[in-house]
């Protein structure tokens, strides 16, 4: 599903957000990415999501080769992949419907389907009464799982989550890391970065952790 | 499509109610200048309109000699009558031009009516007109053309047509159309320009919009559909206000002239855009919106701008 060699990212300084970063993600796995503030664990999810490329070696994600990628076939890759982040980064003008929605009518589909689809994954995250809410209207932890129903609805291979529970309390993260471990058991690859080591520490799963662009933990 | 429209029509809606301020300045600066360019559009077609009936009565003479033959002069007059740029083709005979002469000149010389011995000194000639299909500013050239043309026959001996006034009122005329469509293109341009701003405001104002639609798989071509899809309107409503407001400039003119300015029987001549014109007008309000937002969303959007919300 992921696989990246020798991958190394220098942004004008010069900084070294990444140094010979290798690593190989089978489909199905659910994996933590961990590391202190600016270890280049968002740099690494942002070239896995096609918005950064690297700047040598070689980056394969889904069957696409993100050092040769276009424009238009970015927007191809970002269609098979989910992507949550910390600030959950919904449309404020547009109701909860409309933002879960807003992958499918990208992908041009029939209102009937999509009218189908976004009520299916509301109710499998628990806000199929919200539907019609605005995002101001609706707290955090429910703002974030509209961020992961938006993120799961075109059914993704892969789904990236951003710190997913940074602005959430402990209660609402365990409940969002159960979501994420539910989707990951329907082979969906879950890759998530985090700060929060309880939380990594409480879930038996693969772990990488990154430091100074390196990796340090493969485990 | 009709999905996507609904979706583009959402985004206008949006850029309105969170950028009421910089929507109703741009459609004011928008509106203002399509009516300054349908009022000299306007000007211009009522302009050519008085002219060419101003042309219309510019009149050739055809002198010829008092020697010419019957032949020569039935080849003349076929010439004349065959030639599709003129019309109203009369002879005036000798007799008729001393005559004619004679009785305009009675007021002041009573005795030359009575006068036996007065010599013929004038030549019989044919009097034409230009046909009306031809342009006001081609008016000079054509004449030029016909003169050339007619002098080269046998038995004439003078071409005249006022030669200095034509030349002066084709020239007026080409210095109307020219100076006119400066005026539309230098408007033209700065309608790009403030449309592009507009638009330029919108795309910042929706920048997280924008990002999260590149999120989820937008091309790029997607994502710039809505704010073409918002200059086309922005230029059409502003092409809508200014043919509105040149109709009631319009009328208003009109009013004047038939009270005001009736002697100079010019209102029958005058006329609005007509239903070509207006849609010339709409077609071009929406072009110029889109070719506008074209400008500016063409220059942002590679498909890697989310990146910027990224903190490495």
């Amino acid at each position: 599903m992921i696989q990246f060699t020798h991958v190394y990212k220098t942004y004008p300084g010069p900084v070294h957000a990444l140094r010979d970063v290798s690593l190989e993600i089978q489909k199905g796995e659910f994996i933590f990415l961990t590391g202190p503030s600016g270890a280049g664990k968002t740099t690494l999810f942002r070239m896995i999501s096609g918005f950064d490329k690297p700047s040598s070696g070689d980056v394969q994600v889904a069957g696409h080769d993100l050092t040769r990628i276009g424009v238009n076939e970015v927007a191809l890759l970002r269609r098979k992949i989910g992507v949550v982040f910390q600030d959950f980064r919904l449309l404020k003008g547009r109701t909860v419907f409309e933002n879960v929605a807003l992958p499918l009518e990208i992908r041009g589909e029939r209102p009937n389907f999509i009218e189908r689809k976004v009520d299916e994954i509301l109710e499998q995250v628990g806000l199929s009464y919200k539907r019609d809410q605005l995002p101001d209207q609706i707290s955090g932890g429910e703002q974030q799982r509209v961020a992961i129903a938006r993120a799961l609805i075109h059914q993704p291979g892969l789904l990236i989550a951003d710190e997913p529970t940074g602005n959430l309390d402990s209660a609402l993260s365990e409940e969002i890391m159960d979501l994420l471990e539910r989707v990951s058991a329907q082979g969906t690859t879950v890759f998530v970065a985090t700060h929060d080591q309880g939380l990594v520490d409480r879930r038996a799963k693969r772990i990488i952790e990154i430091r100074g662009g390196q990796i340090t933990i493969d485990q | 499509m009709q999905s996507a429209l609904k979706e583009y029509w959402k985004c206008f809606q949006r850029s309105w109610i969170h950028q009421t301020g910089t929507q109703l300045a741009t459609l004011s600066v928008l509106a203002a200048t399509f009516t300054v360019v349908g009022f000299v559009f306007c000007l211009s077609l009522n302009l050519k309109r008085v002219l060419t009936q101003w042309g219309e009565s510019v009149q050739l003479t055809v002198y010829v000699e008092d020697t010419i033959s019957q032949k020569s002069l039935a080849d003349l007059k076929t010439a004349l009558e065959t030639d599709e740029r003129l019309k109203n083709i009369s002879y005036v005979p000798k007799e008729s031009a001393t005559e004619l002469f004679k009785t305009q000149m009675a007021t002041y010389a009573p005795d030359l009516l009575k006068d036996a011995e007065f010599a013929n000194p004038f030549p019989a000639s044919f009097q034409v007109q230009l046909s009306e299909t031809i342009e006001p500013q081609a008016v000079a050239g054509t004449l030029e053309g016909i003169a050339k043309k007619i002098q080269g026959f046998k038995g004439v001996e003078e071409v005249s047509y006022g030669q200095g006034w034509v030349s002066n009122y084709s020239s007026f005329v080409g210095a109307l159309n020219a100076s006119g469509w400066v005026i539309i293109l230098i408007l033209i341009a700065g309608s790009l320009f403030v449309v592009g701003n507009a638009i330029r405001a919108a795309i910042s104002a929706r920048r997280d919009e924008i990002e999260i639609l590149e999120l989820v798989g937008a091309t790029p071509n997607m994502i710039r559909a809505p704010y073409l899809f918002e200059g086309a309107l922005m230029g059409l409503m502003a092409a809508t206000i200014g043919v509105v407001a040149n109709y009631g400039i319009y009328t208003w003119e009109l009013s004047i002239l038939e009270s005001n300015f009736a002697f100079a029987r010019v209102a029958a001549n005058i006329g609005f855009l007509g239903a070509g014109g207006i849609v010339l007008m709409f077609v071009t309000g929406g072009i110029i919106g889109f070719v506008g937002a074209f400008l500016t969303v063409r220059q942002i959007n590679d498909g890697w701008s989310a990146s910027q919300k990224f903190d490495s």
